[in-house]
């Protein structure tokens, strides 16, 4: 593997000055190679983006600088292509044309910092919202206070009218009760055309990071970025720290964090079995799929102190241990899930009524799922068989045994499949590693701090895979952190499931992603009221991958 | 098959009957280890302000009065994010998680839980800057003959030693 890894490493260097460090192979590279680089990766490596991070680095370099990231599967590696951009007039030239899934990331780097993307193939904004916010507002630019708001203080609303009959759904979830957008357009009860129209939460979680909070203080509210996978965004937080300072925590501390992720898997998992039942309007499932889910709420909350915002991780290691008694409690409960999840689930799935809902239901080609590069459940339930445990292994997950469940219906019926394989094969893990807790301390001793060092954490959420990009300052802050939740990857793929889907399916489509708008909103700015710009649509969007 | 299952299920359900706690009726008690309402005890509270200094929300914070002669530790639950950063900081382990956890109220004063601490004045300028029991505790650590400096401020102590050093530059030279 590490053969292999210099060997690409050395093939890079015709594109531009290549770093390499454990897990991560840095290109930096200009615009006149990108394509070709670009083109390489995707076709002999087999590369799929992660995200794109635009940085101010204007106080450093006097430029800009994108950085896309990308993630080599095969290789377990992160390949980041980094570019100047110019102070004057930031432009770059654009990746969406060869990668549809740089779509959204490019367009936030575009509303966020300012930088333009030469032959990206959407004007419309994906965050900013032009009448509602101040022009020139670019708040992740360093000279932009964090405490400045970027809102008009009263703004105008104008709804556009839309063509043909709409149905609007949201800006509070069908399914999940979070506020985001869909526009359908339905001809009869047909959907012809779907649209998006979310980040209306606004919380400015990555400028905090970057200005008021220092490297201890993000994992707490890394961990609020997700109210139902947050534990999962401290391990990536704190690994990628981890990984920019140079730290090894013990092994010990390793094994809880992958404990506690897959007791977070366990219950995130059986809440979207619930939600997916309930919204199908089959209340018998949603109701003994909560009560078999409890025993796991209240076991993370013995291990933790709190049923959810687990609180125990810190850069370096872990803050609270898991002892004998402990131990035994959670096999108890381990045994207990697996037995009354196997004995109701394949009753559930095999029910006519459930079936008929979701077979053939939401599909999912492959190719698209590529094109976009989805993640998680997502992606492995229409054939792509990549799961972060396994490709860029972390935590205590080298020392545990396990299948990654992959289905090829590419529909809303195998994403449950691919979820209850996983619930056991999570439940197998716990308690691989819990019965095997090496006697190590909880956490490093000292944890040495050095400046503008990069790292990249990734940890596999129970909606796929979650990447943490940090530049770290001065004084133990950090420069920059960029957050990419696997819901973000995720969501421009319901354009086409819905798409020639029935409108009553539309909710059972949306969950069956397992959506999660908070995570995907992290950063921004609008609140309560969609409207003021027309949306990218499905054609536009299709139009990118042809 | 699927009439079967249809049957099973509903034998299932039977057998398990009602799973609902009636809460707020029936009392929930959190498991050992909760991480609920922080409580700061005023008996071990030296004033230091390491939680303050650690806390991630920002919600302990101190202040200090010259008039009383005292110094508030002040925190206000409506900011906490019970992570428990303050209790682990603390020097004294004044400060533990209780498990109360049904914190909402009417008012927002019922929010904050405030501890005075006496400060000591300094036997120079006559200001008050710090902690009695802060001071108490750091004197256990200091050498003898260096403990009567250790009532004087900083700004004081400054003064002083700049005072020395050049009185000690002129009768070197």
């Amino acid at each position: 593997m590490r053969s292999q890894v210099t060997e690409v490493a050395k093939k890079l260097k015709a594109f531009g000055e290549v770093y390499v460090r454990d897990g991560v192979v840095k290109v930096v590279t200009d615009e006149d190679r990108l394509k070709d680089l670009i083109l390489y990766m995707l076709q002999s490596l087999n590369a799929r983006l992660a995200t794109t991070v635009g940085v101010d680095t204007r106080v450093l370099t006097h430029n800009y600088r994108v950085i896309h990231i990308f993630s080599i599967d095969d290789l377990k590696i992160y390949v980041l292509v980094e570019l100047k951009v110019p102070k004057e007039r930031p432009a770059v030239r654009s990746i969406t044309p060869l990668i549809p899934g740089a779509d959204w990331s490019e367009r936030e780097v575009r509303d966020l910092l300012g930088i333009e993307f030469k032959g990206h193939p959407t004007k419309e904004y994906l965050i900013r919202r032009p009448k509602l916010w101040l022009e020139h507002a670019y708040p992740l630019r360093k000279d932009y206070p964090h405490s400045k708001k970027v809102l008009v203080p009263s703004p105008q609303y104008d709804i556009e009218p839309t063509k043909g009959f709409s149905v609007a759904i949201g800006p509070y979830h069908p399914a999940l009760h979070e506020p985001e957008h869909f526009e359908l357009v339905v001809d009869g009860e047909r959907i012809v055309e779907a649209r998006y129209c979310g980040f209306m939460v606004h919380r400015g979680i990555e400028k905090l990071g970057e200005s008021r909070l220092d490297i201890y203080q993000i994992p707490f509210i890394a961990e609020r970025i997700c109210g139902i996978c947050g534990f999962t965004h401290s391990v990536a937080y704190t690994q990628a720290v981890e990984s920019a300072l140079g730290i090894d925590p013990p092994e010990r501390a390793k094994y809880i964090r992958s404990i506690l992720l897959e007791i977070e898997r366990v219950h995130s998992h059986l809440l979207w079995f619930g939600v997916l039942f309930h919204v199908l309007g089959f209340d018998t499932g949603f109701m003994n799929v909560w009560r078999i889910r409890e025993p796991v709420m209240e076991l993370a909350e013995l291990l933790t102190g709190n049923r959810k915002t687990y609180g125990v991780n810190k850069v370096g290691g872990v803050r609270r241990d898991i002892d004998e008694s402990k131990v035994k409690k959670v096999k108890e409960v381990v045994n207990r899930v697996r037995k009354e999840f196997t004995e109701l689930i394949d009753k559930f799935l095999n029910l006519s009524e459930v079936i008929e809902r979701t077979k053939g239901v939401g599909v999912l080609e492959v190719s698209d799922a590529k094109k976009l590069c989805v993640v998680g459940p997502n992606a492995r339930a229409s054939s792509i068989d990549i799961d972060t445990r396994r490709d860029h292994p972390y935590a205590a997950y080298p020392n545990a045994e396990f299948k990654v469940p992959v289905s090829d219906g590419c529909d809303v019926y195998s994403r449950a499949l691919v979820r209850r394989d996983e619930i056991l094969e999570s439940l197998s893990i716990i308690e691989q590693l819990v019965s095997d807790l090496p006697k190590t301390p909880l956490s490093v001793e000292e944890v040495p701090f050095k400046e503008l060092s990069e790292g990249v954490g990734a940890t596999e959420a129970p909606r796929g895979e979650n990447v943490h990009y940090v530049i770290t300052g001065r004084s133990r802050k950090l420069f920059r952190w960029r957050v990419r939740a696997p819901s973000y990857a995720n969501i421009p793929s319901l354009l086409y499931m819905l798409r020639g889907q029935h409108l009553a399916d539309a909710p059972a489509i949306i969950a069956s992603i397992d959506p999660c708008f908070s995570c995907t909103d992290r950063v921004l700015v609008i609140n309560l009221r969609y409207g003021t710009k027309r949306y990218v649509t499905l054609r536009k969007l299709r139009s990118l991958g042809e | 098959m699927s009439s079967v299952g249809r049957l099973d299920i509903l034998k299932k359900a039977l057998g398990i009957g009602v799973v609902t706690r009636k809460y707020p009726y029936v009392r929930v008690e959190p498991p050992e280890g909760f991480r609920g309402k922080p409580i700061i005890d005023p008996d071990k509270c030296l004033g230091c302000g390491a939680c303050a200094e650690a806390c991630p929300p920002k919600a302990i914070s101190t202040e200090d009065s010259q008039e009383e002669g005292a110094r508030y530790v002040k925190i206000f639950y409506g900011r906490c994010i019970f992570c428990g950063m303050c209790a682990d900081v603390c020097p004294a382990n004044a400060i533990e998680l209780s498990k109360e956890f049904e914190l909402a109220s009417k008012e927002r004063n019922d929010l904050y839980l405030v501890i005075k601490v006496p400060m000591v004045k300094c036997s120079v300028c006559g200001k008050y800057f710090t902690t009695a029991p802060l001071l108490l505790k750091s004197l256990e650590n200091v050498p003898e003959h260096l403990r009567p400096i250790m009532t004087v401020c900083p700004e004081c102590k400054s003064k002083l030693s700049s005072r020395f050093t050049s009185f000690a530059r002129r009768v070197g030279s």
